[in-house]
């Protein structure tokens, strides 16, 4: 069955909100915008064919309220909600009471998201089915033991929420000793975060890669994979850099991990888009988790195979084919992503607030951005930090990390500190450009990648511009008299 | 404006041997300048180290605007006095800009006998409250004194011009309209405790700043009555209690920063407009000067050659070139402000006190300030010239001169001696300014001429009596007449009983004229107006 | 005139000057010409310090300057002098907590009045996905809790403060 979606209703905010908005648009159709009133100047807003504002005892719990976002949907006439990532994205019963207001939820099914959303029974899926699995402990199996057959599993462990995602309350225990500690501490965020504090251990891989491979499926049955992304360059489980194809793999690794992935995603019947995460290390991959909705990172995809992820989750949500094989899924070249936070990396990423007062994205060839701020906005600690993403194409991985380079180099974003310097000095790291990455690359480089301090003619720069632009010290300036400014520092 | 030709041969051995010689007087002064500012036993150093307070000089550059000039007055004040015990009498006296207002500073200095007023360091306090008064110059008070230095209290005390002046000069300043801040950053015992009191504005340092009549010795003695500095006198009782003072600082940086931000909202108000042009450097290097100008007074020179090394663009609008030749007149810019100059070519004859008189008279009229370049021997003397009346002529000019009502400004470049000084704005003419060159003299007569007519009076006194003198006892009367002269008339004597506001480096005398010109133009002034001259 | 500049932690005194035609800077024993053009169409303006131009982009809030120079951005915050004499004689910081980071309030653990000890866990925030908890640098009692639970806050905003030790 098909059923052309006439009205689309984002349910997110920033750049993934204007990021949908583009292809709804562009490909004729309606788009609505729910809003907090935080961002009621965003772009996304400022874009939309209609706006509904939501409100909320705090700012996140307005986006994460599905009773009002589906009255707000029903009230302006969407048929369909896409969720972006991120909020509402991954709960089942936002799809389904979605489905139930009579609306096409953009993305899986609301079984795939509770199978692929408890990470526990999503490994015992994927491990029944033969695909690689990492060593593990689940605390459901059996909680009494959870603790004895974590330590048994032997350090490195990594502790995740069973019910989390996005690296939200995720810890590495190294020492056995601090084990109870810092399960005590993973189940209370995995509470506040998730509003379940079951937990999750396995084996910490080493020097570990993150790969993911896109996959898409629809409602035919047809599942094809749009080729791996490496996202290792990350702190605190967070990605800052990602990037396609991956610089680790072989082709046959490649082909290998990208047909598990398509295999994984075929055996769980799912439909529209979703990526499939692995652990990378010493040649051997294991299942990580699958995240059933759009990427943030999935532009790197869209540049390297010329599709419109968004266009076709749009597709697939009317019930069209696919209409394309494995084989026409092509790479072509490289594409790399930059994260831009806004973040101090001086004081170990603490998240920034200020406002944008002076905003200006690089027009290179090859350079995409996809922004969700625009000048004068408000950043505040009311959400992520992330502001935009920056994007470049290029023929081999060469180009494109040197566009990237450029492209950072051409923003202009003053307000409010960022990682942007930060960002292109991991761009200019000598194991960077050799590929040589590992989740935990910035914290093993953090020392060669510390922002170096200005030196004397730069201070003597920034002090000459904060006073030249401060028209109160220029007054006080001005104010010496002619004469005695022209005699100068002169004594008798 | 034409530029003047200069005549010098800066290869001629007089030019060289002039240079050389003034050189060494230049660098003598600046070497005197340097110990009368910066030389102290470092005795006074540390207890002003252990006191916590900074050092005068560092107090100033705190407090000045960075970057801009400080016309600093009468540096060498009591440089023949006390033993030379006291440089600058205790006192910094000058001109700067502080938040972009121009100020006088009077500042104690700490560092020497604890900031006591002696008779010298009164009289340089009421100068620099005279110049504030005539220029209305807002004045900041860095107080840190001891008190009066009583074993010479007759000589500071009891007069018109001594300390009492100092208080009826700043009550004078206050109901003009000039603004005052103190800032308190030692002891005001006794009088010195009126500066705050009678400035507008005063701000006290936290622990080392007080005010009182009497210190606490004094009130035990008096009374019997135990009291520590700080109950008596300190900031927090003053600023909370008495009202004596307005703002208490936590330190003297912030004390200063404090006067600073006082000064900055000080009203600014309108200045006299004069003609002003863009100024222009002299076109001719001031630093010629040293060989221009001999060293020994009794040697002549072209004053021309000197007006073309301090003006605009070394141009020069000479007034009556042909007429009373040994006075130059005529109009210059300097700093872009318009001067009229009356300069010594020589003796002052009739046409030259005529012609001075005259030209004094158009400037006042046209309301230009007025710029004497002393080097001055008198008036002719000699019944020719008194039958044509030489002293009713020298009353016009000193008429003329003494009732100007546009700003006056006299530099000493060389001698002054006799009723010259009087008609070229000597000191008690209330030039805004008077400054001296470093080999300059001053004295009724010069120096051989005195000793000539004391040893006259000498032989004719013998004479009449039918002796005589051998030459070893007219050695004895002329030598030690001369000696005297010779001492009395220096500069250094002159400054160091603020004869003038200093001794300057020749070259520094353009800055030092610009910055002066400024000033008066503060004031605004009166239309012309004379007393009778005798025709 | 005087100000001091707060760059990368770094806290230097410097001068602006005003000369016979534009201004100069004096910072760190040096005097030197400086001078900053009209913003061109693209925002960028030429600084020009002594004998180099460079193209820098400037944004002003209260008293900090955001300049972008050369690729690298940098905060600078001027601090007049009073303000600066203020600050270093003020008592005050024992006083109050601030907030190291930009966050949220998770919870909050104690009311206004309580007597806590040094070490005591005050409130607890949120921020980079993390908590950290706020304790009582010193004995003493609560004076006020200035947000509660669930509340956004910026980096330096007051959480919880003490009554002063002479009021104890």
């Amino acid at each position: 069955m098909t059923r052309r979606i006439g009205t689309v209703l984002i349910a997110n905010r920033g750049e993934i909100a204007a990021r949908i908005l583009r292809t709804v648009q562009a490909s004729g159709r309606r788009g609505v915008v729910v809003f907090h009133e935080l961002d009621a100047d965003s772009p996304a807003v400022r874009a939309a064919d209609s706006a509904v504002r939501i409100t909320g005892a705090t700012p996140i719990g307005a986006y994460l309220d599905a009773a009002q976002i589906i009255a707000a949907a029903r009230d302006s006439g969407a048929d369909a909600i896409h969720p972006g990532y991120g909020f509402l994205a991954e709960n089942a019963n936002f799809a389904r009471a979605v489905a139930d207001a009579g609306m096409v939820f953009i993305g899986p099914s609301p079984e795939s998201i509770e199978l692929m959303g408890d990470k526990v029974r999503a490994r015992a899926f994927v491990a029944a089915r033969g695909f690689p699995v990492a060593p593990s402990a689940i605390e459901d199996d059996d909680p009494a033991t959870f603790p004895a057959r974590a330590r048994a599993l032997g350090p490195p462990l990594l502790v995740k929420p069973a019910a989390g995602g996005g690296g939200k309350g995720m810890r590495i225990v190294r020492d056995i000793a601090t084990l109870d500690a810092e399960l005590e501490r993973a189940r209370s965020e995995g509470q506040r975060y998730f509003g379940d504090g079951r937990l999750y251990i396995e084996r910490y891989v080493e020097r570990p890669r993150h790969i993911e491979v896109q996959v898409l499926g629809d409602r035919h049955g047809q599942v094809v994979h749009l080729w791996e992304r490496e996202c290792s360059v990350q702190r605190r489980f967070q990605k800052v850099i990602e990037e396609t194809p991956s610089p680790a793999l072989t082709p046959d690794e490649r082909q290998a991990i990208c047909e598990a992935a398509a295999g994984i995603a075929r055996a769980a019947g799912y439909v529209n888009a979703g990526t499939v995460e692995f652990i990378y290390g010493g040649g051997a991959f294991y299942f990580l988790e699958m995240n059933t909705r759009l990427q943030v990172e999935h532009p790197v995809t869209e540049l390297v195979t010329g599709l419109d992820l968004v266009a076709e989750q749009l597709r697939i949500a009317e019930g069209e084919p696919l209409g394309y094989a494995q084989a026409d899924v092509r790479q072509q070249g490289h594409a790399i992503e930059l994260r831009l936070y806004a973040e101090d990396p001086a004081r170990n990423h603490v998240p920034t607030t200020g406002q944008v007062m002076r905003l200006h994205w690089s027009e290179r060839e090859g350079v995409r951005v996809d922004s969700g701020v625009a000048q004068g906005a408000r950043i505040s600690a009311a959400f992520d930090p992330m502001l935009a993403k920056i994007i470049a194409h290029g023929a081999d991985r060469g180009q494109a990390v040197a566009r990237a380079r450029a492209a950072l180099h051409d923003t202009v974003l003053l307000g409010l500190t960022t990682n942007r310097e930060f960002l292109e000095r991991v761009l200019a790291d000598d194991a960077f450009a050799s590929g040589a990455i590992h989740t935990g690359f910035l914290d093993e480089r953090a020392a060669q990648l510390a922002i170096p301090s200005p030196d004397s003619p730069t201070l003597a720069a920034l002090i000459a511009a904060a006073a030249l632009a401060d028209p109160a010290l220029r007054a006080e300036a001005d104010a010496v008299p002619a004469l005695h400014a022209a005699i100068g520092p002169w004594r008798n | 404006m034409r530029r003047i030709e200069t005549r010098i041969d800066l290869r001629s051995d007089s030019f060289q041997a002039n240079r050389a010689r003034n050189l060494e007087l230049a660098a003598e002064l600046r070497e005197a300048q340097r110990r009368a500012r910066f030389e102290r036993p470092e005795r006074d150093m540390q207890r002003l180290r252990r006191q916590n307070k900074l050092f005068v000089r560092e107090r100033l550059e705190l407090l000045l605007d960075p970057g801009t000039p400080f016309l600093e007055l009468s540096t060498l004040a009591a440089n023949r006095a006390y033993d030379g015990e006291v440089p600058g009498a205790g006192i910094v006296s000058g001109i700067g800009i502080v938040a972009g207002r121009e100020v006088i500073l009077h500042a104690d200095d700490g560092s020497v006998k604890g900031g006591a007023w002696y008779p010298l360091s009164v009289k340089k306090i009421v100068r620099t409250l005279d110049i504030a008064i005539e220029n209305r110059l807002p004045v900041i008070h860095l107080c840190d004194s001891a008190g009066g230095f009583l074993p010479l209290q007759s000589h500071f005390f009891a007069d018109r011009y001594h300390a009492g002046r100092i208080f009826r000069n700043q009550a004078i300043l206050s109901k003009l309209g000039v603004p005052q801040v103190a800032v308190v950053l030692g002891h005001c015992t006794a009088g010195g405790a009126y500066v705050p009191a009678l400035s507008d504005y005063s701000v006290i340092v936290r622990g080392t700043g007080a005010i009182f009549l009497g210190g606490p010795p004094l009130v035990k003695a008096a009374t019997g009555e135990d009291v520590s500095v700080d109950e008596l006198g300190g900031a927090d009782m003053h600023t909370q209690v008495s009202g004596t003072a307005d703002y208490a600082a936590a330190s003297e940086q912030e004390a200063l920063a404090i006067a600073r931000d006082i000064v900055a909202n000080l009203r600014r108000p309108a200045k006299v407009q004069v003609e002003q042009q863009a100024p222009e450097p002299p076109y001719y290097d001031p630093a010629e000067l040293y060989g221009i100008v001999p060293p020994d007074t009794r040697v002549q020179f072209d004053m021309r050659e000197v007006i073309a090394r301090l003006v605009d663009g070394s141009r020069f609008h000479e007034y009556q070139p042909a007429y009373g030749t040994t006075l130059v007149c005529g109009f210059a810019h300097l700093w872009g402000y318009r001067i009229g100059i009356l300069a010594n070519n020589g003796v002052l004859f009739n046409d030259s006190s005529l012609k001075g008189a005259h030209f004094i008279q158009l400037c006042d009229r046209n309301r230009t300030p007025l710029l004497f370049l002393q080097n001055i021997t008198g008036f002719m003397v000699g019944r020719e010239y008194e039958r044509r009346g030489i002293t009713k002529d020298g009353a016009k000019m000193i008429m003329a001169q003494a009732g100007a009502e546009v700003p006056k400004f006299t530099v000493i470049v060389s001698g002054s001696f006799g009723a010259g000084n009087y008609g070229m704005a000597g000191r008690a003419y209330d030039s805004r300014f008077l400054f001296f060159w470093p080999h300059g003299q001053i004295s009724v007569m010069g120096a051989e001429q005195a000793a000539n007519v004391l040893t006259d009076v000498k032989l004719r006194q013998l004479a009449r009596e039918g002796g005589t003198l051998s030459d070893a006892e007219i050695a004895a009367i002329r030598d030690p007449v001369l000696d005297d002269y010779h001492r009395e008339s220096s500069a250094y004597h002159s400054t160091s009983e603020l004869w003038d506001d200093g001794i300057l480096d020749p070259v520094d005398t353009r800055n030092a004229l610009g910055i002066a010109l400024s000033c008066a133009l503060n004031t605004p002034w009166n239309e012309p107006r004379y007393g009778i001259f005798r025709m | 005139m005087r100000r001091q500049f707060e760059i990368d932690g770094l806290t230097l005194d410097a001068a602006l000057l005003r000369r016979a035609d534009g201004y100069a800077l004096q910072w760190a024993g040096d005097t030197q010409a400086v001078a900053l053009s009209d913003p061109r169409p693209d925002g960028a303006q030429t600084l020009r310090v002594g004998g180099r131009a460079v193209a820098v982009h400037i944004a002003r809030e209260g008293d900090v300057t955001f300049v972008q120079i050369d690729g690298r951005s940098f905060t600078v915050r001027t601090i007049e002098p009073l303000t600066a004499f203020a600050h270093a004689g003020a008592a005050r910081a024992d006083l109050v907590a601030r907030a190291p980071m930009p966050g949220t309030v998770v919870s909050v653990r104690v009311q206004p009045g309580a007597n806590v000890s040094k070490g005591e866990v005050l409130m607890v925030i949120e921020s980079m996905k993390l908590e950290t908890a706020i304790t009582a640098w010193r004995d003493g009692t609560v004076a006020a809790v200035h947000l509660d639970a669930g509340q956004t806050f910026d980096r330096d905003t007051p959480l919880v403060s003490l009554t002063p030790e002479a009021a104890e």
